[in-house]
C-alpha cells in the first residue's frame, strides 16, 4: 500500500458521512472486480479481495479521528472476527492521528490547571511521544521525576455518538448483523467509549486497580498525579522501557524464559482482576504495556475497564468446565443465561447452537482447562481462525440469524482475545490456574 | 480629559443597554458630561470609535502574543493557531458586544466601515506569516501570493461566526473549529493543492476568453 499522508481531517458529520459512503462504494467496487475476475477465469483469492477492502477501509479510517478509530482498534483486536488482511490494516490505524497543536495544548493547560505547561513542569516535550486513540502523550519532568502527560483531543467526547451512528452500517456489514441487533451491542460500546473520554474516571479506575494489584509479582504501575489531572489531562509517572510491542519484535523468541515470565505476569494480572476484583482492564493491547529494565510488566492506560456483573460472571465461567461442556442440559442452561440460546428457539435450533458452542467454548477454554498452556502453538490459533471462518460461512447459522450473546460478553471476550493474542505474540507458556476461583457448578 | 478607553466602554454600554439609538456625538457627550471637542480629540465619528474597538481586540491579541516567549519559536501554522486562541480569549470578554454585531459576520458581503481597519491589520499580519512561511519552506511559493489573504480573512469571519453560534461549554467547539480549519488551510497552501487549482483556473480562463 502506498503511504498516504494524513493531510486533512474531514470535519463535520456530512463530510464524514460522505467519506463512509465513498468507502462503501469502493468496497462494493472491489466485490465487482472480484467477481468480474472470477467470471473471466482470473485467479483470485478471498485474501486478495479482503486486502483490497481493508486498504480502502483503512484509508478512510486513518482520516477519521476519535471514536471511529477506537472502533477500528476494537475490531482489530478480535482475531476471530476479521480476516487477516483486515487485521493488519486495522492494526496500522492505531498510531496514525494528527497531533494536537502546541497552542491548543497550552490553552488546555490554562483552562484546566490555570498554568502553562512550562510553569507546571521543568521540562515538557513539545512533540507528542505517542498517540493514544483519543489523545496524545507528552513526556514531562519536575526535577528528577519524569511524567507521562496525556492530553485529550478536543471534541472527542462530543463526536462519539454521531461517529458511532455513521459507523453502524459499516460495522453491521463487517460483522454481518442487522442494524437492530447491532444496536444492543453498540450501546455497550458507546457507554464504554464515553467513559473513556473522562480522564477523571480513568484516574480513579487506574488508582483503584493499581492499588489492588500492586502486590502481584512482576507487575508494576505508574503513580498517578491526582493534583495535576483533570477531565482532559491525565498525569502519571513515566515508566521507562520499550513497549510490549517493541519488546516482542526485538525478542522474537530468543528469550523464552523472559517471555514466559512476562506472559505469566500478564496472565496473573488479568486473572486476578477477573476472578478477584470483578473489574478488569479491558484493553490488552501491546501499546498499553511497557517492559521495565527489571523485566517487569508496566501497565498503562486504564481508560477502558469493564465491571463484571456477578450473574454474568457465574454463567460465563461455569462454562470453563469439562463436565459442563460435555453435558447437553447444563450447557443449555448456561447458554440461555448468557442470552446465546433463547427460550423461544425451536428444539432444532437449540440443538444446533449447543453443538456449535460446544465446539467454540471447548476451543477457547482449552488453555484454561489444560492448566498449563503453550501459547506459541500456531496450530491452536489456526484452529480457532479456521473454525471462525467456517462458522461465518455456515448457512445454517446464518439462517438462525439474530445476534446472540450478552452485551457484557463484548468486553470480556475482547479482553481474553487480546490476552491470548499477546501471549501468542510473546510465545509464552503460562500456568493458567492462578487466582482462579472457579464458579460453582450448579446442578442443572 | 476623557480617555479613549472610557469613550469606547460607554459607547458599547450604550449600544447594549440603552434602547434608544444615539442621535449624535453631542448627545453622547452630554451623557458623559464632556465637551464635544474632547470626543473629537480621539475620534472623528462613531464609526471611527467602533473601528478602534476592533482594532483594539487585534492590538491586544498581538500584544499578548508578544509576551509569550514560545510564540516566536513556533512554525507559522502554530503561530496562526496561537493568534486565534488568544484572539477569542479577548473576544470572550466582549461577547455581548460581538453578538450584537454578529450581522456583520453572517453577511460578510457588505463589510461595515468599522471593521475595515481591523481586517486590514489582520491581512497584514497574515501576509507577514505567509512570507515567513514561504521563506522557511513551510508554505509553497504561490504565483499570486496577494490573493492568499482572502481565504484567511474568510476563515477569520467563519470562525467569529462559529464562535457566536457556539453553545458548547467554554466554547470548546470553537477550539476544535480553529484547530481543524487552520490545519486544513495550511495543508492546502503547503501541499500545492491551491497552486494547482489556481493554475488550472487560469488555464480554463484563458480558453474561454
Amino acid at each position: 500500500m502506498t503511504k498516504k499522508r494524513q493531510d486533512s481531517i474531514p470535519a463535520g458529520k456530512v463530510k464524514r458521512a460522505s467519506k463512509f459512503l465513498s468507502t462503501g462504494f469502493k468496497v462494493g467496487g472491489n466485490y465487482v472486480k472480484h467477481y468480474a475476475k472470477k467470471a473471466t477465469g482470473g485467479k483470485v483469492t478471498q485474501e486478495s479481495l479482503d486486502e483490497a477492502n481493508a486498504e480502502d477501509i483503512y484509508g478512510l479510517l486513518s482520516e477519521l479521528k476519535g471514536s471511529v478509530l477506537k472502533v477500528a482498534q476494537m475490531l482489530s483486536m478480535e482475531d476471530q472476527m476479521l480476516p487477516l488482511a483486515y487485521q493488519e490494516r486495522f492494526a496500522l490505524s492505531q498510531n496514525r492521528v494528527p497531533p494536537l497543536s502546541g497552542p491548543l495544548i497550552k490553552k488546555t493547560f490554562m483552562k484546566y490547571l490555570g498554568k502553562k505547561p512550562s510553569e507546571v513542569f521543568d521540562e515538557f516535550s513539545s512533540e507528542a511521544k505517542y498517540a493514544a486513540s483519543i489523545g496524545q502523550v507528552h513526556k514531562a519532568s519536575i526535577g528528577d521525576e519524569n511524567y507521562a502527560v496525556k492530553i485529550q483531543y478536543p471534541g472527542v467526547a462530543d463526536s462519539i455518538q454521531s461517529d458511532l451512528k455513521i459507523a453502524r452500517p459499516l460495522a453491521a456489514k463487517l460483522l454481518n448483523l442487522s442494524l437492530k441487533d447491532l444496536d444492543y451491542y453498540v450501546k455497550e460500546v458507546e457507554s464504554k467509549l464515553i467513559e473513556e473520554t473522562d480522564y477523571v474516571q480513568e484516574l480513579s479506575q487506574g488508582m483503584y486497580i493499581s492499588q489492588k494489584c500492586n502486590h502481584l509479582e512482576g507487575v508494576v504501575f505508574p503513580e498517578f498525579k491526582k493534583d495535576l489531572s483533570s477531565e482532559k489531562i491525565l498525569v502519571m509517572e513515566w515508566l521507562d522501557g520499550p513497549s510490549l510491542k517493541d519488546y516482542i519484535e526485538k525478542n522474537k523468541g530468543t528469550d523464552r524464559a523472559g517471555a514466559d515470565q512476562i506472559g505469566q505476569a500478564l496472565w496473573n494480572f488479568y486473572n486476578y482482576q477477573v476472578h478477584q476484583l470483578g473489574i478488569v482492564h479491558a484493553d490488552p493491547h501491546p501499546g498499553n504495556f511497557v517492559i521495565t529494565k527489571e523485566g517487569n510488566l508496566g501497565v498503562l492506560d486504564f481508560g477502558c475497564t469493564k465491571e463484571i456483573p456477578e450473574h454474568f460472571y457465574n454463567s460465563f465461567f461455569a462454562l470453563i468446565n469439562k463436565e459442563v461442556i460435555d453435558n447437553d442440559e447444563m450447557l443449555m442452561k448456561y447458554l440461555i443465561e448468557l442470552e446465546i440460546i433463547k427460550n423461544e428457539d425451536t428444539p432444532d435450533t437449540k440443538k444446533y447452537l449447543i453443538e456449535v458452542y460446544r465446539e467454540i467454548i471447548g476451543m477457547v477454554a482449552e488453555p484454561i482447562i489444560a492448566g498449563k498452556f503453550d501459547f506459541s502453538d500456531r496450530s491452536y490459533f489456526e484452529k480457532i481462525n479456521n473454525t471462525g471462518q467456517a462458522l461465518s460461512k455456515d448457512k445454517k447459522l446464518k439462517k438462525i440469524g439474530t445476534a446472540r450473546g450478552s452485551r457484557h460478553a463484548i468486553y470480556i471476550n475482547r479482553t481474553y482475545f487480546g490476552l491470548y493474542r499477546l501471549l501468542h505474540m510473546l510465545g509464552a507458556t503460562v500456568d493458567t490456574t492462578t487466582f482462579m476461583n472457579k464458579a460453582e457448578v450448579a446442578d442443572a | 480629559m476623557v480617555t479613549s478607553q472610557r469613550l469606547k466602554n460607554n459607547y458599547i454600554n450604550h449600544l447594549l443597554v440603552d434602547p434608544e439609538p444615539l442621535r449624535s456625538v453631542l448627545a453622547f457627550c452630554k451623557k458623559l458630561k464632556i465637551k464635544e471637542e474632547e470626543f473629537y480629540a480621539h475620534y472623528s465619528s462613531f464609526e471611527s470609535l467602533e473601528a478602534d474597538i476592533w482594532q483594539g481586540f487585534f492590538d491586544d491579541t498581538i500584544k499578548s502574543l508578544g509576551k509569550e516567549e514560545e510564540y516566536e519559536m513556533y512554525p507559522v501554522r502554530e503561530k496562526m493557531l496561537f493568534f486565534y486562541y488568544t484572539f477569542f480569549e479577548i473576544l470572550k470578554n466582549n461577547r455581548s458586544y460581538v453578538l450584537y454585531r454578529q450581522d456583520a459576520f453572517t453577511k460578510p458581503q457588505k463589510t461595515p466601515g468599522y471593521l475595515k481597519p481591523f481586517y486590514k491589520s489582520f491581512k497584514n499580519y497574515v501576509n507577514e506569516l505567509v512570507d515567513e512561511g514561504v521563506e522557511g519552506g513551510e508554505i509553497i511559493k504561490l504565483p499570486i501570493q496577494g490573493q492568499l489573504k482572502n481565504p484567511f480573512l474568510a476563515q477569520l469571519i467563519f470562525l467569529i461566526n462559529f464562535w457566536c453560534n457556539d453553545t458548547s461549554k467554554n466554547f470548546e467547539k470553537t477550539d476544535e473549529a480553529i484547530e481543524k480549519s487552520v490545519r486544513l488551510g495550511f495543508e492546502l497552501i503547503s501541499g500545492g493543492v491551491f497552486d494547482a487549482a489556481v493554475d488550472f483556473g487560469k488555464f480554463m480562463f484563458r480558453q474561454f476568453r
